[in-house]
């Protein structure tokens, strides 16, 4: 792999930006693999780039039934933050915001990571006393988030509206400034070039139909491509994680939902940090100038990547209420992804009962913040057979033994 | 707005109802419970749910709704 640098670009600019090599092969399947991953997003194109280079693992299949990043890793809202209510929650965005800081030197590719701090408004008693709590537990992991006052949000945010009554007032605000955001493309781009570099064959467009086994024990996927078999299977999927489960005779502890997103039209730089109602809206400005908005979670479980309309109502409404400047501007864009729910809305990485089958599914709405630090910890605990304690508590039993990791911080949370 | 087949109120605008989502109303055997509460079929395609509807009749409901579709069945 030739790596990008200035040197690079001056002299491709000069033969016309036509020498300029593939960033990553496009191999035919073999017909067996040590490991085979299914799903080429953010999740399982890191967990395979953090097996080749951690492990030493590099017999390695990545499969995806569309295209690198083609999912709900081109479909989020690119917000990374640590601000979780849980210990082990907030332990692993931590050791997450450590490697998004480092992500583009790692790769050699710019992912475009900008901390640029994130700031919640709380808006109702309850939350209030949520992130008491929360910051507590943060502080006692070495997180900065402060709960400060309305104007100080104010001064932070000139756009926001704290003046007249409102539907829901703003009671105070937290401030987490090593939140981020960085572009989602380049992310499942960067970890696919060097993935790919390291020896781990991508392959798009080949859809994961059902996994075999062999009794206990896992002994491939099947494919649009015919049959790969593989000592292990990896899944790294949302939305269709039951379905495929199913195949190898699991019940998951998932629902799947739309969370939708919508983008305005460029507009000038009005926005410099990431803003968060809990449950109603947020909001972030892209380098571009358009305004990258989300809000919870669709209330009816749905594979649809459309949302419903009553989701846009609650946006639309706490966004035109808090930030009254933006009431006549236009939106381009507006879709959902499907993600994966559990009870808890805590994630699931994990072994099975099937030896050599193992999930990293169930992010909600949480998926992309947790690609580098979930990546590296699903590499490990494939190559070691056993979770590292990063993830011990995301574990697929925790249910039924009474061990639910509920959770407060998700967008999908709504209270 | 998407209109949910209420079979006491006819159709009616879904703001008005909650979507329990999949589950039975029948007894579960404590060694079934986690089961039973947390784990889902999240089948794609027709399956049976549980709504309420919250806004009318309060009736709960047993209906068919295809997940792939949003489309409410027979």
């Amino acid at each position: 792999m030739r790596g990008y640098s200035i040197w690079a670009l001056a002299r491709n600019a000069l033969s016309g930006h036509s020498g300029w090599p593939r960033a990553w092969r496009s191999p035919a399947p073999r017909s067996s693999y040590d490991v085979v991953i299914v799903g080429a997003g953010g999740h399982g194109l890191a967990t395979a780039y953090y097996l080749a280079r951690r492990h030493g693992i590099r017999d390695v299949l990545v499969l995806d039934k569309g295209w690198v990043g083609g999912g709900n890793t081109g479909r989020n809202t690119v917000t990374i933050r640590a601000n979780y209510l849980r210990e082990e929650s907030i332990r692993f965005h931590a050791e997450g915001l450590r490697m998004w800081r480092e992500m583009s030197g790692e790769l050699g590719f710019n992912v475009m990571f900008s901390e640029r701090g994130q700031l919640d408004l709380i808006q109702t008693w309850a939350k209030l006393r949520d992130v008491k709590r929360r910051q507590v537990l943060l502080r006692l992991a070495g997180v900065p988030f402060d709960i400060v006052s309305p104007a100080a949000a104010k001064a932070l945010v000139p756009i926001l509206d704290l003046e007249g009554p409102k539907r829901l007032p703003v009671l105070a605000a937290t401030w987490h400034p090593t939140a981020g955001v960085a572009r989602h493309d380049a992310v499942a781009w960067g970890y696919a070039r060097a993935a790919d570099a390291l020896g781990v064959d991508i392959v798009q467009g080949c859809e994961v139909l059902s996994i075999r086994r062999d009794r206990g024990q896992v002994a491939g996927v099947e494919t649009a491509r015919g049959f790969i078999a593989a000592r292990k299977v990896a899944l790294a999927v949302s939305a269709h994680a039951g379905d495929l489960a199913r195949t190898a005779g699991l019940r998951l502890p998932v629902e799947t939902v739309p969370l939708q997103a919508f983008v305005s039209e460029p507009l000038k730089p009005m926005l410099d940090c990431v803003v968060n109602c809990p449950g109603q809206v947020y909001l972030s400005q892209s380098d571009k100038g358009e305004l990258v908005i989300g809000g919870g979670a669709d209330g009816v479980p749905s594979y649809v990547q459309r949302g419903d309309f009553a989701t846009v109502e609650r946006v639309v409404s706490s966004l035109v209420e808090l930030f009254p400047v933006l009431g006549r501007v236009r939106m381009l864009r507006q879709w959902a992804g499907a993600i994966d729910l559990c009870h808890d809305t805590s994630p699931i990485v994990s072994k099975t009962p099937v030896d050599g089958l193992y999930l990293d599914v169930g992010w909600g709405s949480g998926g992309f913040k947790a690609i580098p630090a979930g990546g590296a910890a699903f590499a490990d605990l494939i190559a070691n057979d056993m979770p590292a304690a990063a993830v011990a508590a995301f574990s697929l039993d925790r249910f039924a033994t009474g061990r639910p990791l509920y959770e407060t911080a998700g967008a999908s949370n709504r209270d | 707005m998407r209109l949910v087949p209420c079979p006491h109120c006819g159709p009616r605008e879904a703001g008005e109802f909650v979507c329990l989502g999949e589950g039975s109303t029948h007894p579960v055997h404590a060694d079934g419970l986690a089961d039973a509460l947390y784990t889902r079929t999240n089948a794609k395609g027709p399956a049976e749910e549980l709504w309420w509807h919250k806004f009318g009749c309060r009736r709960w409901l047993r209906l068919r709704r295809n997940s792939a579709s949003n489309e409410f069945l027979p």
